[in-house]
């Protein structure tokens, strides 16, 4: 039996425990999508997708239902994550193992005309809802790991967002995951739909408990993967004219696990999009990012930066489709790549011949910092159109001798000056961050991270949390 | 202070010292002028211990000690300071961070304890407006973007916040208006009047004008001509080649 059967035997045995599972238009779209991934299986490197990212790892477990833990667990999670590693929000969603916990969440009153549940308790509450719109974004015909996420999908975010309605503090969706005896596979699903004018900002985010245990100071060389986690997870937005929203990424998963994510966004008139997305831990990260653009004038940003080390993986693909004239986007993606780590990033931006006064751009720098470290970028546009501005640019290089030289000569040493570089690079993308409470929280974590890549002074997250140092003003 | 004796340096097996000899005593002033390409900025580079230059013979004390045994950062940590005659920018570091990150890495090796952001912030505006910058400066990214004189001063500013021993000013007056001149010269002298003997501060001033020596008056001018010091004296030399040149040392050398 190979990994993408066992997947399938994994959702025969458990699909009755899947929320909704007797409702027929939910085990229908299930079902479907079942043979979808039945008929496409796991990608190969034969694939053009999948070309510079192997799937072995992943292969060769053998993945489980993660199961509910008890509640003095859950109770030291509170203590321990809630209270002092996160950003404080006033609505936070907090998931253990793909399953949603009340007791960690906390929902603080919305405006009217906002619904904001799991999806287990709205696949119960809003059937007729969610049956008109879940998966009608997130096409996985094409996508293996999404058809699988759909057939599996029993758990996650749903949000309503009616005309007009604002949330002015970020939607915090926090998705732990901890140590379990058995490989286990999570398939969080969040759907989010956005009336006319409405705006809000969401983060997704993936934090491994083992990530941070460890005291973040884990060697991330020679892994022996031995417990394997595997966390597929599917984004569908829907933007209606006019509507904004501001969703933040991070992922920050422990380098046993593997992190296969897909977001969809579909952008009607006028609409505004802008996505921050950092990829920090796990032994494979891949990141599809597809966005259309169907309506005029609707605007989207990517920005984002993924840090690897020791033998990690990052895979960043990501895909803009202007559908209607006037329409604009722009992405900047950095990657910092230390050790044997390896970075792929594949931006597509296709323009149809009806998209005119088009504008697109894109931009994707990488620093390579070990002598065995790779990265693979290929910009790759397709334009049907004439009259629009595209640019893209990619770059692979090391840290400017001369800089170092500079820090170096004022007295600072070369570790830290290295640092200050790295950090430097990091922090144009992290700048464009608006949100002043998310900049700082992602800021500390990206630093804390790179010293800790860098062998420097390993400082907690938590120190680095309680003295707000390595705060790197951003004007 | 400082003390060269007969250095030679390569660049990518080309020799660009050959033989230089240089004393510099505390509080003094030196002037070195020569053509382009004469070897100014190498000698600079070398002392401060840029890594692409190799001293191939030939040594150098500081304070009696053995310089070219330390590391770029050690060099400067033990008073060395280098404005560079193209200071580089660095993007996505905040000046005012680097300014602090480099003040409190030379007070940690000096054992003394380190500045906290208040503090900081108090001394350095002093210091600012000392060299005439805007405050604004403080808050971008090391250099980016900024003008030719705006990057002049900032080095100068460096200077004024890390308190170096010996200076080394790279062509610092290229690119400065005719105010920031003086702003820049006054700031040098202020520097440079330290009450006690013990602090005294030394200043290596490479420049192609005798102008700015009306403002920072030198102890001693050196012509650098292929490699190596070919003439020295008192001010009264730099007058003398703004009205001649290098042509008679050239004819000499040859
Ligand atoms: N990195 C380098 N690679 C190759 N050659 C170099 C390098 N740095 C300096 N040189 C050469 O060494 C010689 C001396 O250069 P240097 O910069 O020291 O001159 P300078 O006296 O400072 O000139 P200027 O007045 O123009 O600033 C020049 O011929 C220069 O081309
Ligand atoms: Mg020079």
């Amino acid at each position: 039996m190979n990994a993408g059967e066992r997947l399938l035997k994994d959702y025969s045995q458990n699909k009755a425990r899947l929320a909704g599972h007797s409702m027929p238009w939910l085990t229908g779209i299930r079902e479907c999508a079942r043979e979808s991934f039945a008929v496409q299986g796991l990608p190969e490197v034969s694939d053009e997708d999948w070309k510079y990212t192997k799937l072995t790892q992943l292969a060769q477990a053998n993945y489980g239902f993660a199961e509910r833990l008890d509640s003095t667990f859950i109770a030291s999670l509170a203590d321990n994550v809630l209270n002092k590693l996160i950003f404080a929000a006033e609505h936070r969603l907090v998931f253990v193992n793909g399953h949603y916990n009340e007791s960690l969440s906390t929902i603080n009153l919305l405006p009217e005309g906002v619904i904001l549940t799991s999806l287990a308790q709205a696949i119960e509450e809003h059937a007729e809802l969610l049956s008109s719109t879940l998966g009608s974004i997130a096409d996985y015909a094409t996508h293996p790991f999404t058809a699988l996420n759909t057939a599996m999908l029993s758990d996650g975010v749903f949000l309503l967002a009616q005309k007009n309605t604002k949330i002015e503090t970020p939607i915090h969706c926090l998705f732990i995951s901890t140590a379990t005896e058995q490989s286990v596979v999570n398939y969080p699903r969040l759907l989010l739909l956005l009336d006319e004018s409405a705006e809000l900002t969401l983060v997704e985010h993936y934090l491994d408990m083992a990530q941070l245990k460890s005291g973040m100071a884990q060697t991330l060389s020679d892994h022996n993967f031995i417990n394997h986690n595997l966390t597929n997870c599917v984004t569908e937005v829907l933007l209606s004219p006019h509507a904004h929203m501001d969703h933040y990424k991070l992922q920050y998963d422990s380098t046993d696990t593997s992190h296969i994510a897909a977001m969809y966004v579909e952008q009607q008139r006028a609409s505004t999009f802008t996505s921050h997305s950092y990829s920090v831990g796990a032994a494979l990260a891949r990141n599809d990012i597809q966005i259309k653009l169907v309506d005029s004038q609707a605007e989207c940003i990517l920005n984002g930066a993924y840090l690897v080390a020791g033998r990690q993986h990052v895979d960043y693909h990501t895909q803009i489709e202007h559908l209607a004239p006037g329409c604009n986007s722009r992405q900047i993606y950095k990657g910092v790549i230390h050790g044997r780590g390896r970075a792929v990033f594949n931006g597509k931006v296709i323009i149809h011949s009806q998209a005119q006064q088009s504008s697109a751009n894109q931009l994707n720098k990488n620093l390579l910092l070990g002598e065995k470290a790779e990265v693979d970028t290929k910009p790759e546009l397709q334009i049907y159109a004439d009259d629009v501005k595209c640019s893209h640019g990619a770059t692979v290089g090391q840290l400017d001798e001369q800089a170092l030289f500079y820090l170096q000569s004022r007295g600072v040493c070369k570790k830290d000056a290295q640092n200050w570089l790295v950090n430097g690079f990091v922090s144009e993308v992290l700048k464009l961050i608006d949100n002043p409470v998310l900049r700082e929280f992602i800021q500390l974590t990206v630093i804390a991270h790179l010293n800790q890549l860098a062998g420097g002074d390993v400082k907690s997250l938590q120190e680095l949390i309680s003295t707000g140092e390595g705060v790197m003003p951003c004007h | 202070m400082l003390k060269v004796n007969n250095l030679h340096v390569e660049i990518q097996g080309n020799e660009i010292l050959n033989g230089l000899c240089l004393s510099v005593g505390a509080g003094e002033v030196h002037a070195i002028m020569g053509p382009n390409g004469s070897g100014k900025s190498t000698l600079a580079n070398v002392l401060a211990g840029h890594e692409d230059y190799q001293v191939t013979a030939g040594e150098v004390l500081f304070n009696g000690s053995n310089l070219l045994e330390l590391s770029i950062s050690e060099r400067a940590c033990e008073g060395i300071f280098l404005a560079l005659q193209y200071p580089v920018e660095i993007p996505g570091v905040s000046n005012v961070q680097f300014l602090k990150t480099a003040l409190n890495s030379q007070r940690k090796y000096h054992q003394l304890n380190e500045l906290d952001a208040m503090d900081f912030l108090q001394w350095l505006k002093t210091k600012v407006q000392q060299v005439g910058m805007e405050e604004q400066l403080l808050y971008r990214s090391v250099n980016e973007g900024f003008s030719g004189g705006e990057k002049k001063r900032n080095e100068i500013l460096q200077m004024l916040v890390l308190e170096p021993k010996l200076a080394i000013l790279d062509e610092t007056d290229s690119g400065l208006d005719i105010d920031a001149l003086k702003l820049v010269a006054k700031g040098v002298n202020a520097f440079r009047h330290v009450n006690t003997p013990k602090q005294q501060r030394a200043i290596i001033l490479v420049t192609h004008y005798q102008r700015l020596l009306n403002y920072i008056k030198p102890n001693f001018v050196h012509v650098l001509l292929n490699g190596r010091i070919v003439q020295s004296g008192g001010p009264e030399l730099a007058l003398e080649l703004e009205e001649n040149g290098y042509a008679s040392f050239v004819d000499k050398a040859s």
